[in-house]
């Protein structure tokens, strides 16, 4: 072979090329020598992804994830700290995580997601709402979602309806997001108020409400003793998961299961007529007109305060409750008479969603929902994937220990995490924890005081249920169209009719706006 | 005559009981919040939770633990630095293009340095909150996205259109008299705007530079979508996303965090509020 070139060298030597061979080191080559090389760069540029994939994949990752700061702080240092570093060195990922209050995430969302749809970097890969993100549809990567929920199916079972309703477009037929978590919503009331008015009101001292009926009856009482009932009728979160909660017990409710609206269609109406009528009469009876300046904070703030005898919220109540408790004891106060223990201990949550007429049907109070914007490279795309498959299996204090990142997602969140996948944390595993609930026995309350939470499997609802929870739906939400047609009613400037009308006809609008886009299904 | 005097001192103590009176309200209008952020950031939450105490004063001991929790738990310090940082720069770059704008369109363009003047007006009045998203992929395409350099560079355009109508106004009440005088005795017109106009617009240039940090200190919807990184926040979007857990409010660190924020605002305002109203006012520019 050296002699056959050696053969034609003189031949070629007209031909000879300079072809850098390293940093700084040059070297003649002949024209075949020049194009067997090129041709080898054009084969390697064109096979290499598909060759040598297991090299790349290996390269240093940087996944960016955005989330809220957890209402509870302890889950922060444990993702922040424990998990996130631990996942990224066993996975060669470098994780970035970045925290703002829930608040704010909306609207860093709608930066990225313009930037997305440019085709821009967005400044983060992953991002967890705490709402539905059904809006952000076409700028997310459906297609990881589906793939992630679908080998969490495989690994630990069902997801939730819930968690399917919230993050699943039956249209489209893609997943905008992967539900990690439900926050369930209960009633919270302060005992020894309710134990009290309800022996006056109902002629006997009962546990806690049931019904929407017995808040009413018991409820003027309790107002009556000075302590209202605290339900905002404001433009804010937490008025528009209680007013939905009570219209679905009613039977009633934006939208049917295929996304058309109802509220104001027969046989819906009336029901939706009988529930404004309900809180009018709610509002008339036991409550305050704080409410109609209530924000997100009011109803931790008026409960704790004192002021309030009803609220509906997440466990946060009880937990802030039970924090200030801890700290009393800490201060060396006698837990017999320490008003902060006595007042975490008579902090009740109810063990379902009140009833109405035609069912006990509460809501998830958060939503958390991550998602991956699309069109990211494909090795952030992969560990984005296997971190979120990673978190959610965490949920097991056993799995989260094997891999090195203790004590996991249920504790660490001190249980307010509720896991969509169901079995991520089998029940015997979550009640085992909440029988003998570390933060309660801290604060020295019962130990198996939020046991009953577990039944929010079978009562908490999506927000548009029957129906999706659909980008009209979110609009419908944070336009607080519900919200003003309830309070306009409670506050005497709308008949129920009026204030029905009104609504629905905003509704229909915003219905058929994102009926237009082809994100949302039904016809009327 | 002694009754007339007499009566003349009960007037001139009603106007001085009057004034007195509406000076107090508007006092108390003004300095309560002020008054409310240094009380609560001092008080146990304890106390504060508690409706049934007085909520204007101290019902139990006064407490350090919210500033120790801001110090220690949070980056206030280096949101602080980084507002100061952010407000340094949009002043200085918001002077460099406000003033030789505002010069020459008052100078220069006769009737359409006017009309340009409120057009560049109106452009400050559109909204951040229809801005933000189209300036995001500005910033992307910048590769600005999550460092203050984003906020340096998209400031200017709130501080400079109001900063240029404000110089503009300005410049317009310093007689051009005095400028040709210069140039009469042998100053370039650079030298003349130098040496004889800015001298006399001091107290324009003050209201602009506390204008201008001003917004950069308090503006919330840009410092939102650009930083998310905690370290590089500003203060005013640090503090809010720090210190809220959810629907938590701790309003003993958020008082706190405001407090000290507003205090070095408040100093400067003290120090320069009579050339900032000259500043507004344009009055006695020359005076």
């Amino acid at each position: 072979m050296r002699r056959g070139v050696s053969e034609n060298m003189s031949d070629d030597r007209q031909e000879l090329r300079w072809v850098r061979v390293a940093e700084g080191k040059w070297r003649l080559v002949t024209r075949r020598e020049f194009l067997r090389l090129v041709g080898a760069g054009l084969g390697a540029a064109a096979f290499g992804p598909f060759v040598f994939t297991e090299k790349t994949a290996a390269q240093p990752v940087t996944l960016r994830i955005l989330q809220w700061r957890h209402f509870v702080p302890p889950y922060d240092e444990w993702f922040d700290k424990v998990f996130a570093p631990k996942w990224g060195e066993k996975n060669g990922v470098r994780v970035v995580v970045e925290h703002v209050g829930l608040a704010e995430i909306p609207a860093i969302a709608a930066g990225e997601a313009a930037r997305v749809a440019a085709g821009a970097d967005p400044g983060h890969d992953m991002i967890q709402y705490l709402t539905p993100p059904a809006t952000l549809e076409r700028q997310v990567d459906t297609e990881a979602h589906r793939e992630v929920i679908e080998e969490l199916k495989r690994k630990v079972g069902p997801y939730i309806p819930l968690a399917e309703k919230s993050t699943f477009n039956p249209v489209t037929r893609r997943y905008f997001g992967v539900s990690d978590n439900f926050v369930p919503d209960p009633m919270h009331y302060r005992g020894w108020m309710w134990r009290e008015a309800s022996a006056k009101a109902l002629g006997r001292a009962t546990a806690g409400p049931v019904t929407w009926d017995d808040v009413r009856k018991v409820g003027r009482e309790l107002r009556r003793m000075g302590h209202p009932v605290g339900l905002g009728l404001s433009q804010e979160i937490d008025t528009g998961m209680w007013l939905r909660a009570l219209m679905y017990s009613w039977g009633t409710g934006e939208q049917d299961e295929g996304g058309n609206v109802i509220l104001d269609v027969p046989p819906y109406r009336q029901r939706t007529l009988d529930a404004l009528k309900f809180v009018r009469d709610l509002y008339n009876e036991t409550m305050f007109a704080g409410v109609f300046a209530w924000t997100a904070a009011s109803n931790n703030e008026e409960f704790l305060a004192g002021r309030i005898s009803i609220a509906m919220n997440a466990i946060s109540i009880t937990r802030t409750a039970q924090t200030l408790a801890a700290q009393a004891l800490k201060r060396g106060e006698d837990p017999k008479t320490s008003k902060a223990v006595l007042l975490a201990r008579d902090t009740l949550i109810t063990e379902r969603a009140p009833q109405g007429p035609a069912g006990a049907r509460g809501l998830e109070h958060v939503m958390g929902v991550y998602f991956i914007w699309r069109n990211r490279p494909r090795a952030v795309r992969e560990a984005a994937k296997k971190f979120l498959m990673d978190l959610i299996l965490s949920y097991d204090p056993d799995v989260a220990a094997r891999e090195g990142w203790p004590p996991g997602k249920f504790h660490a969140s001190q249980a307010y995490d509720y896991p969509t996948f169901e079995n991520a944390i089998p029940k015997a595993k979550r009640l085992a924890y909440l029988r003998n609930d570390p933060v309660s026995r801290a604060a020295g309350d019962r130990p198996d005081k939020l046991v009953t939470i577990e039944t929010a499997y079978e009562w908490a609802h999506n927000v548009g249920w029957p129906g999706p929870s659909s980008a009209a739906v979110d609009e419908v939400f944070n336009t607080w169209i519900l919200n003003v047609m309830f309070a306009r009613v409670a506050q005497g400037i709308d008949t129920p009719e009026q204030a029905l009308d009104a609504a629905a006809r905003q509704i229909r609008r915003v219905f058929q706006k994102w009926r237009e886009q082809g994100l949302v299904g039904g016809r009327r | 005559m002694a009754d007339r005097r007499r009566r003349g001192d009960w007037r001139r103590g009603l106007r001085i009981g009057g004034r007195a009176l509406i000076l107090g309200a508007f006092c108390t209008f003004t300095a309560f919040p002020f008054a409310w952020m240094l009380i609560t950031a001092f008080k146990r939450n304890s106390d504060l939770y508690n409706p049934v105490n007085n909520p204007f004063w101290f019902n139990e001991p006064p407490t350090l633990e919210h500033l120790e929790y801001v110090f220690t738990k949070t980056l206030f310090a280096n949101w602080i630095a980084n507002t100061a940082l952010v407000g340094v720069a949009v002043v200085g770059i918001t002077l460099l293009l406000a003033l030789p704008a505002g010069y020459s369109l008052s100078r220069f363009l006769g009737a359409w340095g006017a009309r340009l003047g409120v057009g560049m007006f109106l452009v400050y009045l559109v909204p951040p909150t229809l801005l933000f998203i189209p300036l995001a992929r500005v910033v992307s395409e910048l590769r600005l996205h999550n460092t203050l350099w984003s906020l340096i560079l998209i400031y200017p355009t709130i501080t400079v259109p109001f900063a240029t109508w404000l110089l503009m106004g300005f410049f317009k009440s310093i007689p051009p008299e005095l400028e040709e005088q210069a140039l009469v005795d042998g100053y370039s017109r650079m030298g003349a705007f130098l040496r004889v106009t800015l001298p006399l617009a001091v107290p324009g240039i003050i209201a602009v530079v506390i204008f201008s940090f001003t917004i950069s200190a308090q503006e919330f919807v840009y410092a939102l979508s650009f930083v998310t990184n905690v370290a590089r926040k500003t203060v005013s979007v640090g503090v809010p996303a720090d210190m809220v857990r959810g629907d938590i409010f701790d309003w003993g660190p958020l008082m706190a965090s405001a407090f000290l924020a507003s205090v070095p605002v408040a100093v400067l305002y003290y120090f320069v509020m009579d050339k900032f109203v000259r500043g507004f006012t344009t009055a006695g520019a020359i005076r």
